[in-house]
């Protein structure tokens, strides 16, 4: 099966990765640190974000078809590849794990003050699982699904 | 016309940025996504218009947040996106007046997304590495690893630490490990010989190298060549600004000597005096050997004259804005003049600077348990009412304490009317608090702002 994404769902897979987390704690940790000077700090961020959005995209596009699984073999070789993968998978598990269970223990703190947080967390997990078995192209139109959703509140708002 | 951010605040930008990282992790997603010939053309437009995108949002809610709560007020909350909405109540708004569900189902949907997203990456990985395993049982023993994993850490607290860590190698895994993998792509791609291959990778090592090797730090030459102050005493005097203090005696050290009573911290006392603040500074400075290191002061300690008549704002703007100080250093304001305090003998040989800083570290530290004493009296205050009413007034044991008196003594209970005797009896109240979590409420904020 293709697993090939079209530009649009490219973008949606991308808001849907990385909106959500970290931004209950923005103003918290920005006022620490600036003050009202939080917009700068967010701008050097976002200047720091797209240049990974850049040098990721451009990979992808120079190894047409292939992901970093593939084109770490034909760059670094077998050992170099397994060092990188020895460090991605590791974490991509870990900030999954973790981002459900601060999102658990968030949700628990504001809305289910009794319902003990794994159970939160195996919610998420039995949601994604479905979602993951289902491979990418699925992700990706559910992630079109939420991004639309999330604009629209945002928006709205 | 001034700049508008001041040098010293650079830094601070910098930093506070680094420590946002993590509203952006998810970008090296990009990696587990492969595009087609069709999706090529003109697809850098796409992620960077969603990070921008991404970037407005986050500063529109950051500039909103600051805008109904205060900078101080802000500090002290976690999750201030999600508290400052729970606040917000418009009734015009009928059906939707309370906001918080709707940006709550925004903000699940979205960590939905976040999971799903990452945790598919590290399932594609494993299952493209180990190929000979069903991709759903891949995903299946990921999931139970996940789920295990996330109900190791105790508290929130420890989630987020976790999450800091976490943040600091996605700088790896979204920019650095891609930018190496972009930069051999490209040299591959145009050195067609082994010769220009290294001299590119030459031009990327030696530039690495030499940052990492040629780093230094003070050496003992610079030490003995700087006078340390340790304390400093600010007093008023009449119409005289008295700085005092005690500046460190740099000895050999007692070689070969043993004890076992802590040895004392050799110094010695200065006494600088002038009209003003700046005065007296110059005064200090004149009469001290060698260039001032204000690095190793512990304690500024102003009488409480001179914090009155004075002030000590400007002081802490000073000591916040120049570089050498300590940003930890304790600032305290005594009734007793400050030289007499820093000039106290302390029973168990520490340091009067010590003494002062591990007190004044005690209190905050402790600050939480005075706040469970006020709880418990207010709490015992309320209880005592009650009990008193339902004595004084109602004349019924409300609260059965009856059961708990024929459980114990039940020969005395038998003996007695405890409908004449409840309203004469003698109840007393013990309140214990204890705070066993402080949650998404930041107790120590504000130190750093």
């Amino acid at each position: 099966m293709d697993e090939s994404l079209s530009r649009r769902q490219i973008a949606f897979v991308l808001f849907g990765a990385a909106a959500g987390f970290g931004v209950q704690q923005l103003p918290k940790v920005l006022a620490e640190y600036v003050g009202t000077g939080t917009w700068i700090a967010i701008l050097i961020t976002t200047t720091m974000a797209i240049i990974a959005v850049y040098i990721n995209t451009k990979l992808a596009c120079v190894h047409e078809g292939m992901t970093i699984y593939h084109y770490s073999k034909t760059l670094v070789g077998n050992p170099g590849k397994y060092i990188i993968l020895i460090i991605y998978i590791p974490y991509y598990v870990a900030l999954s794990t973790f981002v459900s269970r601060y999102a658990g223990e968030i949700i628990k703190a504001h809305l289910l003050i009794k319902t003990p947080a794994w159970a939160i967390v195996l919610l998420f997990l039995i949601f994604s699982y479905y979602a993951v078995s289902k491979k990418l192209k699925v992700i990706s139109m559910l992630s079109e699904f939420f991004g639309a959703l999330i604009f629209i509140t945002v928006m709205f708002l | 016309m001034r700049p508008y951010l001041g040098a010293g605040n650079i830094a601070s930008y910098f930093k506070a940025s680094f420590k946002i990282i993590i509203s952006f992790l998810g970008i090296e997603a990009l990696t587990i996504m492969p595009i087609n010939k069709k999706s090529k053309n003109n697809l850098l437009f796409y992620p960077i218009g969603i990070i921008l995108i991404l970037g407005f949002l986050y500063i529109c809610s950051v500039e909103s947040a600051l805008s109904v709560r205060s900078v101080d007020d802000i500090v002290h909350y976690k999750d201030t996106i999600i508290e400052i909405i729970k606040s917000v109540d418009i009734p015009f708004l009928e059906f939707f007046r309370r906001l918080d569900a709707v940006i709550f189902l925004a903000w699940i949907m979205a960590i939905l997304g976040n999971i799903t997203i990452l945790a598919y990456a590290a399932v594609y990985l494993l299952a493209s590495w180990i190929d000979k395993i069903n991709f759903k049982l891949v995903a299946g023993v990921v999931f139970l690893i996940s789920f295990i994993i996330s109900i190791i850490p105790g508290d929130t607290q420890q989630v987020e630490t976790i999450l800091n860590y976490i943040s600091y190698v996605g700088i790896f895994t979204a920019l650095l490990i891609p930018l190496a993998l972009l930069i051999i792509t490209e040299v591959k791609n145009r050195g067609k010989n082994k010769k220009v291959f290294k001299y590119k990778l030459l031009q990327i090592v030696v530039p690495v190298l030499t940052i990492l090797t040629f780093t230094s730090c003070w050496d003992y030459k610079d030490i003995n060549n700087r006078t340390l102050p340790l304390s400093i005493g600010i007093d008023r005097i009449d119409d005289q600004v008295i700085y005092s203090g005690k500046i460190a005696a740099i000895t050999g050290g007692a070689a070969g000597k043993t004890s076992e009573k802590a040895e004392i911290t050799s110094s010695y006392d200065f006494r600088a005096k002038g009209k003003d603040f700046e005065a007296a500074r110059e005064d200090y400075d004149i009469a001290i050997a060698y260039p001032d290191f204000s690095g190793a002061i512990q304690v500024i300690l102003f009488s409480k004259n001179y914090a009155e008549v004075d002030g000590i704002e400007s002081y802490i703007y000073r000591v916040n804005k120049l570089p050498e100080h300590r940003k930890t250093v304790l600032i305290a304001v005594s009734r007793e003049p400050p030289d007499v305090i820093l000039g106290t003998e302390i029973e168990n040989d520490i340091s009067p600077e010590f003494a002062l800083e591990n007190t004044i570290r005690y209190l905050h530290d402790n600050g939480i348990r005075e706040l469970e004493r006020m709880i418990s009296a207010k709490v015992k205050r309320e209880i005592v009412e009650i009990v008193s009413k339902s004595q004084d007034l109602y004349k019924c044991d409300i609260f059965q304490f009856a059961r708990y008196f024929n459980a114990d003594n039940p020969h005395v209970f038998k003996k007695i009317s405890w409908v004449e005797e409840y309203p004469e009896a003698i109840v007393n109240i013990e309140v214990k608090t204890k705070n066993v979590s402080t949650n998404f409420l930041d107790l120590e904020a504000g130190e750093k702002h």
